[in-house]
């Protein structure tokens, strides 16, 4: 076997490799332990009729709870498959980790990542024992043409001090026009750091420090069920009346290049879509989502979107397009149902 | 792709009902308290049928919807004609049939509203007339005072380019409307799983939850309507998709291996931009459409 015999052999494992890594710091300044990660998937299947990532699927003595067996002692990864919204554990090298995760829920039918917005991502600002230490920012203006493109990108991880004067107005700066792709959050209780954490709009959350398996547990749990309640919302709100979903967007689109994107099936969005009408600064496209293959409608100006998930299409590609398109050409992206920042 | 009038029209019918605060807008039925969220589980009802006062027939109103006092009854039409003598028989529905969608309990007959894209004397009943803009006429029949205001309010607002909602085909859909209709469904056959599409699922996917109200004879017909788009698109030597979708015992299915290269993707969209550009049903594509960036 690979993965751990028990529930509690699994919590075992991840409390020795933050106490190892709280030592390491102590000695050293630096962990020595791989870091856990913890994606959050949202599901439409059951587990045991998906493929599992690697090797085979074995069930835990806890019910919902899922670990891998491939022989290989790397391949450590624990599934809460207990609701909706599941919870993978990884402790596999992380560039590793992300791509087998990545490639699984690519191509296993009714799974999708938790897009998480830029309010989840900042959703512990002000509260309590929380600290903001760091904020990703990402745009690839990846409706451009590479040579032309103005594509930005920053990852600006701090501390407790501002070592450059100024510094925090950059950034700020950038978080208002951009879209936040990650965010750095500690918590500091007793004068010590319970927990440090990343989370990222693709909903991986990485662990860099943690006091207590209760806290990552509780950290991963609280997201999970924000994200199950948001789209349970989006969800009736689709079904009890033909409202869209309605986008607001930083950055100004350029219609023409959209059309040809989507038209053609390229991009991050990975959506393909047909123009069916055309107005000065408006278009109506139909199509499909190719993450899910569902249909999707979407109706567009420069700095405005409308998107229709019809039947019983997947609600979760609101959030994805949101994350994704802004994260690649439209900046800072809301997203209302019905009037309600559903995603904030 | 010209889009389709019908639509057009039900899609307008339903902005009045949206609240779209980034587009500033708050449609007039809403604002009067129509579907108001913790009264009634839906903001409105589309194409259900509800119970005559004598408690043995039934009508299938377009839409339905009830504020804590008062409650409408939408008919929407294209129809040259005066539609006054159905929007008479559309006030012998029970105030009881509400009930069955949640709205609150209603003791009056429904204000009756015709629904049209151009003026038609449709008799004494508030006229709303959505063409490019917003218009009215006859609101005076309007028992509803709030109701009135939020439509003057409104008079005169840019109509052409609401929202699309997702009903793309209606009972008397057509040609072009038909053909905009099955693109969705035509590029989910290139699915990895690679389904099969009976032309009745592509006709259930456009009407979408006016699928369960539809007729039977009405379903038959558009599904006669699909199968001969389809057979525009499939067969004959200058059919554009005849290489890559085929029509299978149960229904229509891709063809062989996909590869979603962005070229290939990119000429089947070219291709359903080009046939849907010609707008007499049935007919094969004649050219690239003038919608198409590509073109040139």
């Amino acid at each position: 076997m690979t993965g751990p015999e028990s529930f509690r052999e699994f919590a075992r494992t991840l409390q020795s490799i933050f106490e190892g890594n709280e030592e390491s710091l102590e000695r050293f300044q630096r962990t020595s332990e791989i870091q856990l990660k913890t994606y959050l998937v949202e599901s439409n299947t059951q587990i045991q009729q998906s493929r599992p990532p690697l090797g085979r699927w074995r069930s835990l003595d806890a019910p919902g709870w899922y670990t891998i067996d491939t022989g290989r002692a790397e391949d450590f990864l624990t599934v809460d498959a207990g609701g909706p919204i599941w919870r993978v554990f990884s402790l596999i090298e992380a560039t590793r980790s992300d791509a087998v995760i990545g490639e699984w829920i690519a191509n296993v039918r009714g799974l999708d990542r938790c897009w998480l917005s830029r309010a989840q991502l900042l959703h512990w600002a002000g509260q309590g024992e929380w600290t903001q230490r760091g904020v990703g920012i990402r745009f690839d203006d990846g409706l451009e043409p590479a040579d032309r493109a103005g594509n930005f990108s920053m990852k600006a991880w701090h501390g407790d001090r501002e070592v450059i004067p100024g510094i925090g107005k950059v950034i700020e700066l950038a978080q208002q026009q951009l879209a936040v792709s990650s965010a750095r959050w500690q918590r500091v209780s007793g004068g010590r750091t319970r927990l440090l954490a990343e989370t990222y709009s693709d909903g991986k959350i990485t662990f860099n420090r943690a006091e207590d398996v209760d806290e990552v547990m509780n950290f991963s749990q609280a997201l999970a069920d924000d994200y199950r309640e948001r789209i349970n919302r989006a969800n009736s709100l689709r079904n009890n009346s033909l409202a869209p979903f309605e986008f607001e967007f930083a950055q100004e689109i350029s219609l023409e290049s959209f059309a040809e994107t989507v038209g053609a099936g390229r991009g991050p969005m990975r959506l393909w879509l047909v123009e069916t009408k055309q107005e000065r600064d408006f278009r109506r496209f139909r199509g499909v989502d190719m993450h899910t293959w569902d249909r999707i409608y979407f109706d567009l100006t420069p700095r405005y979107g409308c998107l229709t998930v019809p039947g019983k299409g997947c609600v979760n590609a609101a959030p994805r397009i949101a994350a994704i398109q802004g994260e690649d050409n439209a900046g800072k992206t809301r997203v209302l149902a019905d009037g309600v920042d559903l995603f904030a | 792709m010209p889009e389709s009038p019908r639509l057009a029209l039900w899609n307008k019918s339903i902005f009045l009902f949206d609240l779209l605060p980034i587009r500033r807008w708050e449609g007039p039925f809403r604002r009067a308290g129509y579907g108001k969220a913790g009264e009634s589980p839906f903001p409105y009802v589309v194409g259900r049928e509800v119970l005559l006062h004598d408690g043995q027939n039934f009508k299938t109103p377009d839409l339905i919807s009830a504020s804590g006092s008062f409650w409408v009854v939408l008919d929407l039409t294209y129809f040259p004609g005066s539609k006054e003598r159905r929007l008479r028989e559309y006030s012998e529905i029970s105030p009881r049939a509400l009930r069955s969608f949640g709205f609150p309990p209603q003791d009056g007959p429904p204000i009756l509203f015709s629904v049209r894209p151009d003026r038609v004397d449709d008799g004494p009943y508030p006229q709303l007339i959505l063409g490019d803009t917003l218009t009215t006429a006859n609101l005076d029949c309007c028992a509803d005072s709030a109701l009135r205001e939020e439509f003057e309010r409104v008079q005169g607002h840019d109509l052409r380019t609401v929202p699309g909602t997702s009903i793309t085909l209606l009972p008397e859909s057509k040609g072009p409307e038909i053909k905009e209709a099955l693109v969705p469904s035509i590029l989910e056959l290139f699915s990895p799983e690679r389904p099969v599409l009976s032309a009745l699922d592509m006709v259930d996917r456009g009407l979408e939850r006016l699928a369960d109200v539809v007729s039977a004879t009405s379903k038959r017909t558009l599904c006669r309507a699909v199968e001969a788009e389809m057979r525009s698109l499939l067969l004959g030597d200058d059919a554009l998709l005849k290489d890559d979708i085929e029509f299978a015992e149960a229904g229509y299915k891709a063809r062989g291996n996909m590869s979603y290269h962005p070229n290939k993707l990119n000429r089947v969209r070219r291709a359903l931009v080009a046939w849907s550009a010609d707008q007499r049903p049935g007919s094969p594509q004649r050219g690239l459409s003038d919608f198409d960036p590509d073109r040139g």
